[in-house]
């Protein structure tokens, strides 16, 4: 157990070597940089001192061969020093931790609700015997799936925010101004649970320990829900794993919809600015997130399943 | 007693659907336990409706073991399940009276037929490997039948629970209560299926090819545990089977069914002493039991002395690591110093329980798997550890056919992809001479070339095997291992199955490994046997005189197992 853990933080650290290392290398391609950037935002009306410029480029380091920048960078990253953003002039770090719980309690939230509704929903279908309803309910996690989220975004703050006046259409006030936002994102996020949970929930009842359960005299509920739901549980925990990092970037677009501040119009503006450091310390702090939410997921298995162990070596099987 | 029993005949003409004879029996109280009058079942398909159970009828007397016996899509699995009505949702019950005790169980709602199951119908289902929930401790699986039925508090039920696992027969009960079902053998689940069965102390058990995943030893220990806990408790069984060995030593009263109907009933004796109807003659005629089993092979005469063996194994070892427990890292022992040799035209065929370490050597064989220790040699060339070409070159000349036909058919290509796969791989020929093989291939194996279109799934058991043998054959291979060939088809397939690989050995001098677990499949297609028990060969000889002089004690036991040969005193009626 000691060994499996030490291992996937071996791993893990692999994950955001490379993280650093592709978004560096993507960022360097880009045309342009940030210094002429900040310079033609500062400066609307003309030409820009190109000895200025080169004096700031110098500050920044970006003068220097790539390999060398690459080198610096990564030396201090280790470090936990990602540098200034260069739009604002403040750490990439202190930026980023500001910015981090008002996002964790809106992913956070749109999680809690797309495990809660998706996997009731999900429940529900397989559970009701009407064709029909079945058939309606099924149909909705496409649906959910396909509808882009800055529309349903729009949609729900026309409706509850400019008509019912039920919740605030932008901000950050409270659980009030959460409410909106969280079920945007939950939607997309939900949907793709209740499909996985959906289908394995429909190939459990069909397995035949759920006919032994049947013959014990166990009603439709116990069988449902005792038994087939934790067997039908794990594809849904991989998806929900997965869910979360696509809950991170799907803050960048409910945020900025809602004016809502958090790392999603963080990066927005960073990507805007081409503020190399501060996207960097957003690829490498969302890959973080992943990495150990994904391990978190890997050490739930066990949990639910006894016939997996963790094991530091590879699993061994017998003829 | 002969008269008596006679009266009770049954037989059912398909044609017809009459019976001929028949005569209401009935206990001491006037009631059978269980009557089944007139039932029919269907299955809704795409588009077209599936009458799977035909106005069948059929009765279990208190105390007493019945048997339904058939081959797959007979029906008999759907009657057995129509009873408490734990049917596929696509099926439908289209008529019929199921009388148990006062009440009919066709009448009774959901909700009246959950408080019969469990607590006085018991269900041994099919399968142990799967029919136990795996993410829950096997106690707790037993412990909620009592619950369920209100027979314990939930501060009894875990104790509970362990003495009934031990009534079940499973050692050591305490433990195995807080383990989970992959922690224990087939036999152990099995035990622990029972237990489920028998917890609400039912006056019926349904038992529904309660041993057909099992070694034949573990078969018969299970089989001889039930009967002496029914006999003690008077729990009647329904015991629905394929294999008419087990039926004739386990059933008071056989019913066969065929294609949805009842073809015949009456006590075990007569049924088996004097079949009336076509269809149980037959049934008779392909179980290959040991006292009946002809030889299919004409022993080849001495093509073996002088020249050199095909396949020759010397002292092969192969270990496994076992994941470690405990820290100390453990091996097993698969295969331990096995040698035997195999000639040209020659079957050896390795028998042996499951994991007796037989497939294992098949693979070795194959190259399928590194060597431990020793050596093997394919025509006189050591190929222990064969790689590249020459590796290459033994997949060309040995090949293999493996156990289930539904599965080692990809589902996507035609039959005539299928068989010309090994051709393409070695780029052998070009497109119109493949086809041309491949036609010739199939009416090897008497399949008409019209095959060649269609696709596995179109096909019964016993086809796709004919095609998994046409493409183990098509490179002309000088070695076929047939790994458990016929242990998924139906004993009249199996029948046919086994006749094919014979005379495509007398036409081709192709030289089989054959690996079983039938002793009686074995004894008909073998020219030598390995008995193979925890990774090694405990005997070795011909067929004839391995059965009736077995050497070894294991053997002794094995041939002691298989159903079918016991004594008449077990077959008595009670009602007699």
């Amino acid at each position: 157990m000691r060994g499996y853990v030490i291992k996937r933080v071996a791993q893990a650290i692999g994950v955001l070597w490379a993280a650093y290392t592709v978004s560096f290398l993507v960022l360097d391609f880009l045309p342009g940089d940030p210094v002429s950037a900040m310079a033609g935002a500062g400066a609307d009306t003309g030409q820009v001192d190109p000895a200025q410029l080169a004096a700031l480029r110098h500050q920044y380091g970006f003068d220097k061969p790539i390999l060398v920048q690459y080198a610096d960078y990564l030396g201090k990253a280790v470090r936990g020093d990602f540098g200034d953003a260069v739009s604002t002039g403040r750490p990439v770090t202190s930026t980023l931790a500001d910015a981090l719980p008002q996002t964790l309690q809106l992913t956070g939230a749109a999680l809690l609700l797309a495990v809660l509704l998706g996997g009731g929903l999900a429940v529900l279908a397989t559970y009701t015997s009407q064709r029909w309803l079945r058939q309606l309910l099924l149909s909705l996690p496409p649906l959910g799936v396909s509808v882009p989220t800055f529309w349903t975004g729009l949609l729900l703050v026309e409706t509850f925010s400019f008509r019912l006046h039920w919740f605030p259409a932008f901000g950050n006030d409270g659980i009030r101004g959460l409410v909106l936002p969280a079920v945007t994102l939950a939607i997309p996020t939900g949907a793709q649970v209740a499909q996985v949970l959906a289908k394995s929930l429909l190939t459990a009842l069909d397995q035949a320990y759920v006919e032994t359960a049947r013959a014990k005299g166990a009603g439709r509920w116990r069988v449902h829900l005792r038994h087939a739901l934790r067997n039908a549980s794990l594809p849904a925990l991989t998806v929900v794993g997965l869910l979360v990092g696509q809950l991170i970037a799907g803050s960048v677009v409910v945020e900025t919809v809602f004016s809502r501040d958090g790392l999603g119009r963080v990066t927005a503006a960073a990507v805007t600015a081409q503020d190399i450091p501060l996207v960097q310390g957003v690829v490498v702090f969302g890959a973080l997130i992943f990495v150990v939410t994904n391990l978190v997921v890997d050490l739930v298995y066990p949990l639910l399943d006894p016939r997996i162990v963790v094991a530091s070596g590879r699993k061994a099987g017998l003829a | 007693m002969v008269a008596a029993a006679m009266t009770d005949r049954v037989t059912n003409d398909p044609g017809t659907g009459e019976n001929l004879t028949t005569t209401p029996s009935t206990d001491v109280n006037g009631q059978g336990a269980l009557e089944i009058r007139g039932l029919s079942v269907s299955y809704r398909t795409r588009g077209a409706t599936v009458r799977a159970v035909r106005d069948v009828d059929l009765e279990v007397r208190p105390g007493e073991v019945t048997a339904v016996v058939g081959e797959s899509g007979s029906g008999k699995s759907t009657t057995a399940h129509a009873i408490t009505r734990l049917l596929a949702p696509n099926a439908s019950i289209d008529g019929g009276a199921i009388r148990f005790g006062r009440h009919d169980l066709s009448a009774l709602s959901e909700a009246e037929l959950r408080a019969v199951r469990g607590a006085q119908i018991g269900l041994v289902p099919q399968d142990p490997s799967v029919s136990l929930n795996p993410v829950k401790r096997i106690g707790e699986q037993v412990a909620e039948v009592l619950r369920i039925h209100g027979l314990a508090t939930r501060r009894s039920a875990p104790s509970e629970a362990i003495g009934v696992l031990d009534r079940a027969g499973l050692p050591d009960a305490a433990t195995r209560a807080r383990q989970y079902p992959h922690e224990l053998s087939g036999g152990m689940r099995q035990r622990a299926l029972i237990a489920i069965a028998i917890a609400g102390n039912p006056k019926l058990i349904i038992a529904d090819e309660p041993t057909s995943a099992l070694d034949v030893t573990v078969q018969r220990v299970i089989l001889d545990h039930l009967q002496g806990l029914t006999e003690e408790l008077g729990t009647s069984i329904l015991l629905v089977t394929h294999d008419l060995g087990v039926a004739a030593d386990r059933a008071q009263r056989l019913v066969v069914m065929s294609q949805g109907r009842v073809v015949e009933a009456g006590p075990t004796r007569d049924v088996l002493a004097d079949p009336q109807h076509e269809y149980t003659q037959r049934l008779l005629a392909s179980a290959p039991r040991l006292a009946t089993a002809r030889p299919r092979t004409p022993v080849a005469a001495s093509s073996a002395t002088g020249t050199t063996p095909l396949v020759e194994v010397r002292n092969v070892v192969k270990e496994f690591r076992l994941p470690r427990a405990g820290g100390e890292s453990r091996t097993l022992r698969a295969v331990d110093d096995v040698s035997f040799t195999l000639h040209r035209g020659r079957t050896l065929a390795l028998v042996g329980e499951s994991g007796s370490g037989k497939s294992t050597t098949a693979r070795l064989v194959l190259r399928l798997t590194d060597a431990t220790d020793g050596h093997i040699l394919f025509d006189g060339e050591d190929v222990t550890t064969a790689r590249g070409a020459q590796a290459r070159q033994l997949r060309r000349r040995a090949q293999l056919v493996y156990q289930n036909p539904y599965a080692s058919l990809d589902p996507r290509f035609s039959i005539g992809e299928v068989i010309t796969e090994p051709l393409r791989a070695f780029k052998v020929g070009d497109r119109a001479s493949r086809l041309a093989r491949a036609r010739d291939l199939l009416d090897r194996v008497a399949l008409p070339a019209s095959t060649l279109e269609r696709r596995p799934t179109e096909l019964s058991g016993g086809q796709r095997q004919r095609v998994a043998i046409a493409r183990a054959l098509a490179l002309s291979p000088d070695l076929v291992v047939c790994d458990e060939p016929v242990s998924a088809l139906d004993v009249s397939v199996q029948a046919q199955v086994l006749d094919l690989l014979a005379e495509l050995q007398a036409d081709t001098e192709v030289a089989y490994l054959f690996i079983s677990h039938d002793l009686a499949v074995v004894r008909q297609i073998a020219h030598q046997v390995a008995v193979m028990r925890a990774g090694r060969i405990v005997e070795v000889g011909a067929p004839e005189t391995l059965f009736s002089h077995p050497g070894h004690e294991y053997t002794r036991e094995l041939l002691a197992a298989i159903p079918g040969r016991r004594d008449d005193h077990d077959l008595r009626t009670q009602t007699a």
